[in-house]
C-alpha cells in the first residue's frame, strides 16, 4: 500500500479535477499530485442536517411513524449531485415552520404509544421519557442541562394544560431540537457520535439500540458494526439513493418530454426510476458485489411498460422481473431509460448532456460552465442527425476546446432516443454511434456505441476510483479536501484489492481517518 | 366567508383571538408592499420593448396582454445586470442569483462549485423594514421550480441563505388561512402552548451556539432567526384592507403535472392576492419554474422545451415566434396578478395601487446568455410614488440602481444595494 500511495498517477482522480484551459487541443495535464499522509490533520467535518429522507427514516425508527412527514418540507438543497452536502443546507423560515408542524403531529401520536412506555401519568414519566425516547432521539444520553430545559417546557405547558399535552410538548421540542435535526459532533469524536456516523452513512437513519448500547460501553468496533449494518435492509435504501443521485435521475418524474413524440413518458418515468433503483441495489448486494456490473451487466429489472420501451418480449404486468439482456441493446446503467431520458432534451437527445454525465459523474471531472459571452445557437431537430447539428461545436475553434471533451462521448449514445428507445435511423438517416473519450485518463480512446463505451467504463480503473470518490462525497456530505487524500486513497486501494466489491468499499470508508477522526 | 367587523370584534373579545393577526383593522396608515415576479430564459427584446409616444405608452407584442393595466405600468428598457459580469457561475445561475441581490455568487474560485448568492435579495431587505409587523415577514411562492440549486433560488435571507418557495397552493393556503375560524378560547390556549414549545426550541439552539463556529455557526444562526420569526408571528398584528375575505381553498392539482402549469400559477396568485389584502404579509415573490426553465409550452403548440428553444439562432424565425408566444403568455400571467390585486379595494384605491410589483428575468437573451437588455416591468406605483403609464429607456443603467429605487419606493431610505461597485444610487426619472 505504501508503494501505491507513493505513485503519483494513482492520485490523479481524487483531486477535484477541473478541465482547465479548454482551448488547447492537447489533453489538460493532471493537477499536482498530493502525497497522501494520514498524519495530516483530519479535516473539519461540517454540521450536518438530516436530509428529508433521513428525517423520514429516523422518525420511522424512533416512533414507528412511516408517514414520510418530510414530503411537506421544501426539497433538500443539492450540490455536486448530492442532496446531503452540509454546506449548502439551510433552515429557512418555511422549513422551520414545517419542522414545527411535523413535530406536533408526531408528538400527538408518540404519547401514549409503544415507542415510549409510561402507563401511569405521573412524575416518573418525564425522567423515563428522557432515558428512553430522549436517548434515542438525541442519539446519546441527555445532559443535565437538557433535562432541566426540557423540564421547564413541561412545567410551562402543564401550568395551563393537561399532562398528555405537556408531555407531547416536550416531545415536540425534542423533535425540533438541533440535537435531533443535526448531527452535532465534538473533537475527538465520542463513541455515540461515531455510532451516528455509522448509522447515517449505512442506514440513512438513527442508530439502533444495539449500536447505542455498544457506544455506551465503548470503544465501538466500527468494522464489525459496519458489517452487521450492511446486512440490514436499511442499507439497501441508502445504496439506491446514492445511485439515483450519482446518476442525476432524481428529478426524472418532473421532466417534461414532447407529448406528441412521447405520450407515455409520464407513466414510464417512475418505472424507469424503479428499474435503476433495483438494478443498482442488485449490483451492490448480489453475489460478490462486483461494481463493474454497474456498467457491464447484461441484466436488468423491468415490467411490461419498460419491456415495451426496450423491445423485450415475454414480460407481462406491472411487477418487475429480472431479465437477461444478452441479445439486446441494453447493458448496465448507461442504457437505462432513466439515465438516457434525464440526460436529454424534451424532443431530442443531447450529446453534450450525455457527455457531461460520463465526465462529471463517472470520471469525477467538472466541466467548465459555458462562458457567458459565447453565442450558443442550435438548429432545429426536424431534419438531419443530431451529430450533424452539433458538428459546429467541434469545428468552431471557440467551442471546440470544451465540447470535444463532451460531445464525442455523447455521440456514442446516439442510438438511444430522448427517452431511451433504441433507434438506428434518425430523420431518415442512419445513426452513427462512434465516439471518443479525450483527456479521460484510462478511459481515453475511440469506441462504437453504448456497449463498447460501457465495457470501457467497466474496465477503467479511473472510473472505479471515481466511484469510490463519489461514495466518499456522499458518505461525508461534503467535497473532498487535500487533507482527505490519504483517506480516499486507502478506500480506493481496499476497493481495488477486493476485486471492486462495492460492499467492501463501504466497509473501507468506515475505516478511514476521515470517518474516525474529526478536527477541532 | 367574509371577515366582517363583527367577526373580528367578537374574536378580539376577552383577548381570545382566533385570528391573531387580525387584531387591528380598519387601516389608516399607508401600507406598502413589494412583490417580485420571475420568468426565465431571457426575452426577444425587439418584440418586448414598448414605445413612449406622444399618446403615451404603446405596448409591444409581448407586453400586449398588459393593455388593461397600462396606466399602472412603468416599463424599463435597456437595463443591464452589470454585477453578473463578475464572480463565479454560469449565465443562468448568475442571472437568477444576481437578479434581486445585485452581488456575486459564493462558490469555489475555480467555478466548479457554485453554492448560493452572496447577499440578501431586495425583497428581504425590504422585509426588514416593512415586513416586521405582519404574521409572515415574506411569502415565497413558486410554480414547478425545477430543483434546489443556485439556478432555482432567487430570494435570499442573507448570504448563502436561499429561501425555498412554497410550490403547493393548498399548502400555502393552509399556512396563511388555516387557522381562520375555530373556538377562540382553544386558539388562545394553542397559541400559549406553541409559544412554550418555540421557547424550548430556541433554548436548545442557543445552547448549541457556543460550540459551533464558521460556516456551521452561520447556518445555525439562520435557523435560530427562522425560529424567532415563528415566535414573532404569534404576536403579530395586521392591517387588513376592507376587501380581505377568506378565499376558497385551491383545487388539488398534481404539482409535477406539466399540463397544470398555468392553473398552479393562478392558484398561487389567488392565494397571494388575498394574503396581501389581509395583510398577512407585505413582501412576496412568485417564481415560475427556474432559470434554464425546461417547461414545454404544449398549450401554445410548442413541443421544444423553453431552454432549448431559447438557444435557437436569432435567424431561426419559427423559434423566435415561439419564444415570443412564451413571453406573451408570461405577460398574460403577470396581467392576471395585476388584475387580482387591482380588484381588491383598499382605502381610496386598490391593493395594487399600494404595491410595487416587479417582473424580472435572469437573462436578456437566451442564446448568448446576455445580462444586458434584461426586461423589467414595474407595476402598481407603490402608493403614488412611481410615475406610471410610461416607458423609460434607461440607457444601460445598472440594475442595482433599479433595486435601490424599488427599496425607496416602498419607503426604505437606501442609497446603495448589492455590490456597491455596480451601483450609483436610485435610477433617475421613475418618480
Amino acid at each position: 500500500m505504501a508503494d501505491d500511495s507513493a505513485h503519483p498517477m494513482r492520485l490523479r482522480f481524487f483531486m477535484l479535477f477541473i478541465v482547465a484551459g479548454c482551448n488547447r487541443t492537447a489533453p489538460p495535464s493532471p493537477p499536482e499530485p498530493v502525497t497522501p499522509a494520514c498524519s495530516r490533520p483530519a479535516p473539519p467535518a461540517p454540521l450536518r442536517r438530516l436530509t428529508r429522507a433521513e428525517y423520514d427514516a429516523t422518525v420511522r425508527d424512533l416512533l414507528g411513524d412511516a408517514s414520510h412527514p418530510s414530503a411537506a418540507f421544501p426539497p433538500d438543497e443539492e450540490s455536486q449531485g448530492f442532496d446531503n452536502f452540509a454546506r449548502t443546507q439551510s433552515v429557512s423560515p418555511l422549513l422551520a415552520e414545517d419542522y414545527g408542524a411535523a413535530a406536533e403531529a408526531l408528538a400527538a401520536t408518540a404519547y401514549p404509544s409503544a415507542a415510549f412506555d409510561c402507563d401511569a401519568p405521573d412524575e416518573t414519566c418525564l425522567p423515563k421519557l428522557f432515558t428512553t425516547l430522549g436517548r434515542r432521539a438525541f442519539r446519546r444520553p441527555l445532559t443535565a442541562d437538557e433535562r432541566e430545559r426540557l423540564g421547564a417546557v413541561f412545567a410551562a405547558v402543564r401550568a395551563q394544560d393537561d399532562f398528555p399535552t405537556a408531555l407531547r410538548s416536550v416531545i415536540a421540542v425534542m423533535l425540533q431540537s438541533p440535537q435531533f435535526l443535526y448531527r452535532f459532533e465534538s473533537a475527538p469524536l465520542t463513541d455515540y457520535e461515531l455510532a451516528s456516523r455509522l448509522s447515517y452513512f449505512l442506514w440513512g437513519s438513527m442508530p439502533d439500540d444495539a449500536l447505542l448500547d455498544a457506544a455506551a460501553t465503548g470503544p465501538l468496533d466500527v468494522g464489525a458494526q459496519a458489517r452487521r449494518m450492511l446486512a440490514d435492509p436499511r442499507a439497501r435504501e441508502v445504496v439506491r439513493r446514492f445511485h439515483l443521485q450519482l446518476l442525476g435521475v432524481t428529478h426524472l418524474t418532473d421532466k417534461a418530454k414532447d407529448p406528441a413524440q412521447f405520450p407515455d413518458f409520464a407513466t414510464l418515468a417512475p418505472q424507469m426510476l424503479e428499474e435503476t433503483a433495483r438494478f443498482t441495489e442488485w449490483t451492490v448486494f448480489d453475489g460478490d458485489g462486483d461494481a463493474r456490473r454497474l456498467f457491464n451487466a447484461r441484466t436488468t429489472f423491468v415490467n411490461a411498460p419498460l419491456a415495451g420501451l426496450y423491445a423485450l418480449s415475454g414480460v407481462d404486468g406491472a411487477a418487475f422481473v429480472k431479465v437477461d439482456t444478452d441479445l439486446t441493446a441494453r447493458i448496465g446503467v448507461l442504457t437505462h431509460g432513466s439515465v438516457l431520458s434525464t440526460w436529454a432534451k424534451a424532443d431530442q437527445t443531447s450529446p453534450v448532456l450525455r457527455g457531461k454525465l460520463v465526465r462529471e459523474r463517472f470520471l469525477c471531472q467538472t466541466p467548465r460552465p459555458p462562458p457567458g459571452n459565447v453565442v450558443a445557437m442550435l438548429g432545429s431537430p426536424a431534419t438531419g442527425t443530431t451529430r450533424d447539428r452539433f458538428a459546429a461545436h467541434v469545428t468552431s475553434p471557440d467551442c471546440r476546446g470544451c465540447h470535444q471533451l463532451l460531445d464525442p462521448i455523447g455521440f456514442g449514445l446516439e442510438k438511444y432516443g430522448p427517452i431511451g428507445a433504441y433507434r438506428t435511423i434518425e430523420n431518415l438517416q442512419k445513426v452513427d454511434a462512434t465516439g471518443e473519450v479525450i483527456a479521460g485518463g484510462d478511459l481515453d480512446g475511440a469506441f462504437d456505441g453504448a456497449i463498447a463505451l460501457s465495457d470501457k467504463l467497466a474496465a477503467s480503473r479511473d472510473v472505479k476510483r471515481c466511484l469510490a470518490l463519489q461514495w466518499f462525497r456522499f458518505a461525508f456530505g461534503r467535497a473532498e479536501t487535500a487533507d482527505d487524500a490519504c483517506s480516499i486513497e486507502n478506500a480506493q486501494t481496499a476497493f481495488e484489492q477486493s476485486g471492486w466489491n462495492s460492499r467492501e468499499l463501504l466497509i473501507a470508508l468506515t475505516q478511514t481517518d476521515a470517518f474516525r477522526r474529526r478536527a477541532r | 366567508m367574509r371577515l366582517s367587523r363583527r367577526t373580528l370584534v367578537r374574536s378580539a373579545a376577552g383577548a381570545a383571538i382566533a385570528l391573531p393577526w387580525l387584531e387591528a383593522f380598519g387601516q389608516t396608515t399607508a401600507v406598502k408592499r413589494l412583490v417580485l415576479f420571475f420568468s426565465a430564459n431571457g426575452t426577444v427584446y425587439s418584440r418586448w420593448e414598448p414605445a413612449q409616444t406622444a399618446a403615451g405608452l404603446r405596448l409591444s407584442p409581448i407586453l400586449a396582454p398588459l393593455e388593461p393595466h397600462k396606466a399602472k405600468l412603468l416599463v424599463l428598457g435597456n437595463v443591464d445586470v452589470k454585477s453578473a459580469q463578475y464572480g463565479v457561475g454560469d449565465g443562468h445561475g448568475k442571472g437568477i442569483g444576481h437578479l434581486w441581490t445585485g452581488t456575486e455568487l459564493w462558490g469555489d474560485p475555480s467555478g466548479a462549485n457554485v453554492w448560493w448568492a452572496g447577499g440578501p435579495s431586495v425583497d428581504q431587505v425590504a422585509a426588514d423594514a416593512i415586513g416586521r409587523s405582519t404574521p409572515l415577514r415574506s411569502l415565497e411562492l413558486g410554480i414547478q421550480v425545477q430543483a434546489a440549486k443556485v439556478w432555482d433560488r432567487m430570494s435570499y435571507r442573507g448570504p448563502a441563505q436561499p429561501l425555498p418557495p412554497e410550490l403547493d397552493p393548498r399548502a400555502a393556503f393552509e399556512r396563511l388561512f388555516g387557522s381562520f375560524g375555530g373556538d377562540p378560547l382553544a386558539a388562545q390556549k394553542r397559541r400559549a402552548r406553541k409559544k412554550s414549545v418555540l421557547d424550548g426550541v430556541r433554548a436548545e439552539l442557543v445552547a448549541l451556539q457556543p460550540s459551533v463556529s464558521g460556516d456551521d455557526r452561520l447556518r445555525l444562526d439562520a435557523h435560530l432567526t427562522s425560529v424567532r420569526e415563528l415566535e414573532q408571528r404569534l404576536d403579530s398584528a395586521s392591517v387588513p384592507a376592507s376587501s380581505c375575505v377568506l378565499p376558497p381553498k385551491p383545487d388539488p392539482l398534481v404539482l409535477t403535472d406539466p399540463t397544470v402549469f398555468e392553473q398552479l400559477g393562478r392558484s398561487q396568485m389567488d392565494v397571494l392576492a388575498m394574503a396581501l389584502a389581509c395583510d398577512l404579509t407585505r413582501v412576496a415573490s412568485l417564481q415560475y419554474s427556474s432559470s434554464t426553465s425546461g417547461v414545454v409550452f404544449r398549450w401554445l403548440g410548442i413541443s421544444v422545451d423553453h431552454h432549448e428553444l431559447s438557444h435557437r439562432a436569432d435567424a431561426d424565425l419559427p423559434a423566435q415566434a415561439q419564444l415570443e408566444a412564451i413571453h406573451r403568455w408570461y405577460a398574460a400571467q403577470f396581467a392576471y396578478l395585476l388584475a387580482r390585486l387591482d380588484a381588491l379595494p383598499e382605502g381610496a384605491g386598490t391593493v395594487l395601487d399600494h404595491s410595487l410589483v416587479v417582473w424580472g428575468n435572469e437573462l436578456g437573451k437566451g442564446n448568448n446568455h446576455s445580462h444586458t437588455e434584461v426586461p423589467f416591468v414595474l407595476a402598481g406605483g407603490s402608493g403614488g410614488v412611481l410615475n406610471t403609464g410610461r416607458f423609460i429607456d434607461t440607457a444601460h443603467a445598472a440594475h442595482n440602481d433599479l433595486l435601490v429605487s424599488c427599496l425607496n419606493a416602498v419607503g426604505v431610505p437606501a442609497t446603495n444595494f448589492g455590490n456597491p461597485a455596480h451601483c450609483t444610487g436610485p435610477l433617475p426619472g421613475l418618480t
